[in-house]
């Protein structure tokens, strides 16, 4: 009885059945936006396929029973495969290594490096204006010393840059840059470049000569009107604040005004249009990266042994 | 500049087009001797034209859909001529028809108005060589199962059990080369990139997981064939499948499904 399943569990029609049900599946979901709340499967599909969905845990398939278990089984399926094909062969006298092994071997491994990262991976963003610092406890700190974005004649971003100061506890410090696609890699934590924001800022000055700072969204209100500060627009090459005056009762009415530095406003004067950028750095600890490559490495080789051995054989 | 090279390449492999049809028709018994060099021909047209093109961006031309089509056609044709010059048992013509049939359509899609053919430099996140081995290898790979795609609808339409056993033949070997190069590109370097461009190396992404299910689907031909040793309609069948997949991977999934590579 034993032996029957173990022979079922290894066998290659077993294979085939759970890669045509990780096929068919997979295509599903492509199908179906992943890890959002359960109300928007039930507002977006029809209210049936929506229940549906949610019941078969579709909505976070890769972290379902529904792929855990056939991926699962999957990786029994290669291993008992792998060994119980390698032991053949031991046996009856032919050692040579297959590149189907090394494969095997490979896809194994990697199976393992997802379980890690699946359940161990660390990441997060932070947004950091120059001269701001995080700390990652016993391991480092990072300031950001400045931010640059960089665009293509055409407006399109060409670049990000953040330039990082590094401060490790024994107190060396160093410098670096991090670009998209060229991150920054300390000890077990690699940084990347991830995204930016701007914030505008309009400094008012009252008639007494104080200074007040207020935020993109927010204002004040003033005879009945709600007057808000709704950001920058560019104007022959000037930034301008947007300023829109809503009537806050009876018939909707609304006034926009574009204004720069030194403009008078209700009792203010616009002191300063100011805008300030913040670098999205994204801080990334995958313990499974390491068996990763060591898995690549490994298929890579068995597929050039494979295609080495097979494609000169006639048959 | 680049422009005038790819309708060149277009207009040489309409021109092989027509004499595959004219040598098909005419039931020669041989293949047309012009294939290889006039392939040749619209192939290093292809090359060319991105090589200017990549000198006008200062970068290697491979970041958009437009560039992709072009590269693809460019792959097909390189398969072609690789399997006319490798054929030993003689050049099945149908094949090289649809195989040329394919790049051609490939090129005219580039050249539709829906396909911006605009030459501009990639946005930050393209700007690496991780993309470009992930885009060449892939697309180096998706050639060859492209030939084998051809075999295969040779292999359910022919009726004499030699034209089947030699496009059985040119299936295995295409697929296997295939494979091996679209492993290497579509999942290794493409891991390899994802990782350095957003810090992780598999974000089952609707592309990366299309291109899994391709990879899956070729993996099954490949072990039906190399263990069970299914040959024929089966094996056929499942890489006709598997070029579906393929292209849907490419262009299905830039247009119908959103994701990380929305602008590819």
């Amino acid at each position: 009885m034993g032996s029957k399943i173990l022979k079922h569990l290894r066998s290659l029609r077993f294979a085939l059945v759970l890669i045509s049900y990780l096929i068919i599946t997979s295509l599903v979901v492509t199908l179906i936006p992943q890890n959002q709340e359960t109300g928007y499967y039930l507002e977006y599909f029809p209210r049936f396929l929506g229940r549906i969905i949610l019941a078969l845990h579709f909505h976070r398939f890769y972290r379902s029973l529904a792929f855990l278990l056939p991926a699962l089984l999957f990786t029994l399926n290669l291993g008992l495969c792998s060994i119980t094909g390698f032991i053949r062969r031991i046996r009856a006298d032919r050692k040579r290594i297959l590149g189907s092994d090394l494969i095997h071997l490979g896809i194994l491994i990697l199976v393992v490096a997802g379980s890690l990262t699946l359940f161990l991976r660390k990441e997060g963003l932070v947004m950091l204006e120059p001269g701001e610092k995080i700390e990652i406890e016993g391991e480092f700190s990072l300031r950001l010393l400045s931010f640059e974005h960089l665009k293509y004649e055409d407006g399109r971003p060409k670049a990000w840059i953040s330039r990082v100061e590094v401060e490790f506890p024994d107190g060396r410090t160093s410098t670096s840059s991090i670009e998209v696609n060229k991150p920054l890699k300390i000890g077990s934590t690699e940084i990347l470049q991830y995204s930016y924001q701007e914030e505008h800022h309009l400094k008012l000055l009252d008639p007494h000569g104080s200074s007040h700072l207020i935020e993109t969204g927010t204002g004040y209100r003033e005879n009945g009107r709600a007057i808000v500060f709704a950001g920058l627009v560019e104007e022959q090459g000037e930034a301008r604040a947007l300023i829109i005056s809503r009537k806050e009762q009876g018939e909707p009415e609304e006034e926009r005004f574009l204004l720069k530095k030194g403009d008078p406003f209700g009792g203010y004067t616009i002191e300063e249009v100011l805008t300030s950028s913040q670098s999205g750095l994204y801080l990334v600890q995958d313990p499974g990266f390491g068996m990763v490559v060591a898995s690549v490495i490994l298929i890579f080789l068995g597929l050039v042994l494979v295609f080495y051995r097979r494609i000169s054989v006639k048959d | 500049m680049d422009l005038i090279f790819f309708t060149f390449s277009f207009g040489v492999m309409a021109a092989s087009l027509a004499i595959q049809i004219v040598y098909l028709i005419r039931s020669s018994k041989k293949p047309d001797p012009f294939s290889t060099i006039i392939l040749s021909l619209s192939f290093l047209a292809i090359l060319l034209g991105l090589i200017i093109r990549s000198i006008k961006i200062g970068f290697v031309a491979v970041t958009n859909t437009f560039e992709g089509l072009v590269v693809f056609a460019g792959f097909i044709l390189l398969a072609l001529v690789i399997y006319r010059l490798k054929a030993r048992k003689g050049v099945l013509a149908p094949v090289m028809l649809i195989g040329t049939a394919l790049s051609f359509t490939l090129l005219a899609l580039a050249s539709s108005p829906l396909i911006p053919a605009e030459a501009n430099p990639p946005i930050p996140a393209l700007r690496s060589y991780w993309l470009v081995l992930h885009v060449l290898f892939a697309f180096a790979g998706e050639g060859f199962f492209t030939v084998s795609f051809a075999a295969s609808l040779y292999y359910l339409a022919a009726k004499e059990e030699q034209k089947k056993a030699e496009a059985d033949r040119i299936i295995y070997t295409t697929v296997l080369a295939g494979y091996l190069l679209f492993t290497l590109g579509a999942l290794i370097f493409g891991a390899i990139w994802a990782k350095y461009a957003w810090g992780a190396y598999w974000s089952w992404d609707p592309k990366e997981t299309w291109a899994l299910i391709t990879w899956l689907t070729y993996t099954a031909y490949l072990h039906f064939r190399l263990i069970r040793k299914v040959k024929g309609r089966i094996s056929a069948i499942i890489c006709i499948i598997g070029f579906i997949f393929t292209v849907f991977t490419f262009l299905g999934v830039n247009y119908l499904l959103p994701g990380l590579h929305s602008y590819s």
